[in-house]
């Protein structure tokens, strides 16, 4: 067990409470700490991590290129204890409601950051993929985190700025772990019966949408990305705020990357529905289970695999596996589905529609 | 409202001052820039308002004020000489008659020395303070790509959330640039127009040195927080060679932008000969991969393209800047 500083979720927009943790870790490289199930590691070099000395390092303001390289160090050193922190903590979360542990995720920081920056984050099979990979990547799956490229206000709310770096910021972990989550249990692109270096690492709709739920889950707040997208307005679609307004009448089409917008349609509605069951009395996790239990199920099916991917990018399906995993839950849940105009039956198109014929001019926009 | 008049010719205009002149003959300009920029079609006998200046431009015209009644359009944005030498590919320049000066309410002929804005004041010698975040951006010719790599800095710097200032240092009046950089996404904005100069060929390098200076300390006063000194024409330009000694004093490095490797190695080598640090090469030349690997090899620095600059790069570019001097 070793003592880091991590942030901790507190509910409000931002990186959330500054603090210290045990961590089931063990310092294995310059840079590397290994825990269950679980590897992190920042790929831009460096001596951060001193198992001699302390590993309770300060954020420093994200560091950055503009901050000096013994701030930079201590950033980074940082960011990897609080990617650590939540990945485990989101790890252990699907653990918990699966009744078994997650394959293998190695985590990377600081890629893809050179000479371009990059300020976001990716789950990454082996397979082709756009930027190409620089290093093999492993088959159960790894989470790449930008070294950051933007900054936003700093968290104490001064005017001071704050690099705004992917691994100092939980959302953004809780995000790309739930594409891990959503791997080894939907697998949305059939990928387990795909050859192991020729995986798709394209998402759908239903993994970008359960990904940003189960970080709202984790986070303890629908405004998943208010830290670093607190700039946007929470009407605008990018902030990707979960809300009650986005319903299946504002689904696009086509593949042409619209899966996070789209996807801000199912995570709304699987939020709606967990409000709803714990409205009604539900535990804290049943939701969660319940939810868990459908993806599973979806991706227990091993029909062909065109047949299956098709299957598998539908709201529909999805619902009713939710609907089969846990029947007491399913009544409230159906009932909060339908308010977002996603119902047990019908392709996506045919729910948009339904819900478009169904809908007033002020909504449809 | 400031009410201007055509005045009587006492005295010969002298640079930067005000004319009333009628356009004669319509020739490379076809349009000249309103007061809000808007670039208005110009024909024979209407009557304009222009700034006496020089033009030095290898790839347009080389144009000196000349006082007497007649003229040239020299630039787009209303400096107004005459043309001695252009360039085979630019047609004969706009021809005009000047009337005589503007002249204010008080019959006073009308400078732009008079709309300069202040010399932002110099701290107290014992207040500290700290370095600005300044690239300069020079290059080997006119049309090496400085204004698209300075847009390229710009574009990085305000998409990763700073303040982007900019302040096109040299060069001769014209809206196009200063629109450049505020698409780009420049806060602030500043050029020798604003510090009471038509064009600034021609003028004395100690007024072009602390005019360089001002922009810089005006951008930060104006709020900017990530500046770039866009300096005009070619390294081998007079001006330019002697304002580029000075720029350690007012940055931390420079970007050179060049249209192949052999300019970028010559550049490279008089800018350290002038004690300045390159910390990029970017322009024409890195629209062609093959050029870009050329030019890395021969120089050793990094070759961005102005895309690449705006998708993060920009920002590496300012990291641990050299003392000041």
């Amino acid at each position: 067990m070793i003592r880091v500083a991590a942030y901790l979720p507190d509910g409000r927009p931002g990186p959330g409470r500054l603090a210290e943790v045990e961590l089931e870790a063990t310092v294995t490289g310059p840079a590397e700490l290994t825990l269950p199930h679980l590897t992190v590691r920042d790929e831009r070099g460096g001596d951060l991590l001193d198992p001699a000395d302390t590993l309770v390092q300060p954020p420093a303001a994200g560091g950055g290129p503009l901050a000096g390289a013994q701030a930079d160090g201590r950033a980074r050193a940082f960011g990897i204890t609080n990617a650590a922190y939540h990945a485990r903590r989101a790890l252990d979360f699907a653990a918990r409601l699966l009744d078994r542990p997650l394959p293998h995720l190695l985590v990377r920081i600081g890629m893809h950051d050179a000479p371009k920056r990059w300020g976001g984050g990716h789950y990454r099979l082996p397979g082709a993929a756009m930027p190409a990979e620089p290093y093999d990547v492993s088959p159960t799956g790894e989470v790449h985190l930008g070294g950051g490229r933007t900054f936003v206000h700093s968290p104490d709310g001064c005017d001071a700025r704050y690099f705004h770096a992917p691994a100092h910021n939980a959302s953004i972990v809780y995000h790309e772990v739930g594409h891990h989550i959503c791997r080894h249990t939907a697998d949305f692109r059939v990928n387990s019966s795909r050859p192991r270096g020729e995986q798709h690492n394209g998402k759908v709709a239903l993994d970008e949408g359960t990904a940003d739920f189960l970080a709202a889950v984790l986070l303890g707040t629908p405004d998943i990305y208010g830290w670093h997208r607190g700039h946007i307005p929470q009407w605008d679609p990018r902030r990707r705020r979960l809300d009650p307004r986005w319903t299946m009448a504002y689904l696009r089409p086509g593949n042409g990357g619209q899966a996070h917008a789209n996807g801000t349609i199912w995570a709304s509605a699987l939020w709606s529905a967990r409000e709803r069951v714990l409205a009604e009395g539900g535990g804290p996790d049943d939701f969660g289970r319940m939810l868990l239990g459908g993806l599973s199920r979806l991706g227990a099916c091993e029909g062909p695999v065109s047949e299956e991917r098709d299957r598998r990018n539908r709201f529909s399906e999805l619902l009713r596996e939710l609907a089969a995993a846990d029947p007491a839950l399913a009544p409230a849940v159906l009932a909060a589905m339908a308010d977002h105009g996603i119902f047990p039956e019908g392709r996506n198109a045919h729910l948009r529609e339904r819900m478009r014929a169904g809908s007033n001019a002020a909504v449809v926009t | 409202m400031r009410r201007c008049r055509l005045g009587g010719l006492s005295a010969p205009p002298r640079l930067g001052d005000l004319v009333v002149a009628e356009v004669t003959r319509v020739g490379a300009h076809e349009r000249l820039e309103d007061a809000h920029g808007r670039r208005v079609r110009l024909h024979k006998g209407d009557l304009v308002v222009g700034a006496c200046g020089n033009r030095y431009a290898t790839d347009f015209y080389e144009g000196y004020h000349r006082p007497g009644p007649s003229a040239h359009l020299l630039t787009a944005g209303g400096v107004i000489g005459t043309a001695v030498s252009w360039h085979t590919s630019c047609p004969v320049p706009t021809e005009l008659e000047v009337l005589g000066p503007l002249t204010s309410e008080d019959a006073e002929p009308m400078s732009l020395e008079h709309f300069a804005r202040p010399r932002p004041p110099v701290p107290p010698e014992d207040v500290v303070r700290p370095n600005p975040l300044a690239l300069a951006v020079v290059g080997s010719s006119m049309n090496s790509g400085k204004t698209t790599t300075a847009a390229g800095l710009i574009s990085g710097w305000a998409r990763a959330g700073l303040i982007p200032g900019a302040a096109k240092v040299t060069g001769s009046g014209s809206g196009k640039d200063r629109w450049t950089y505020i698409d780009a996404g420049a806060r602030h904005v500043v050029d020798f127009l604003d510090f009471g100069m038509s064009s600034t060929f021609g003028y004395p390098t100690d007024r072009l040195l602390t005019t360089m200076s001002a922009m810089r300390d005006a951008l930060l006063q104006d709020g900017a927080n990530a500046i770039v000194l866009e300096i005009a024409d070619g390294l081998l330009q007079e001006e330019t060679r002697l304002l580029v000694k000075y720029l350690p004093a007012v940055c931390s490095g420079t970007v050179l932008a060049v249209g192949d490797a052999l300019a970028a190695l010559a550049g490279v080598d008089l800018l350290k000969e002038s004690g300045v640090p390159v910390v990029a090469i970017s322009g024409l030349v890195t629209a062609s991969p093959l050029a870009a690997r050329e030019t890395a090899a021969v120089t050793g620095l990094p070759v961005l393209s102005p895309a690449t600059l705006a998708e993060g790069a920009a920002l590496d570019l300012l990291a641990d800047p050299a003392p000041h001097a």
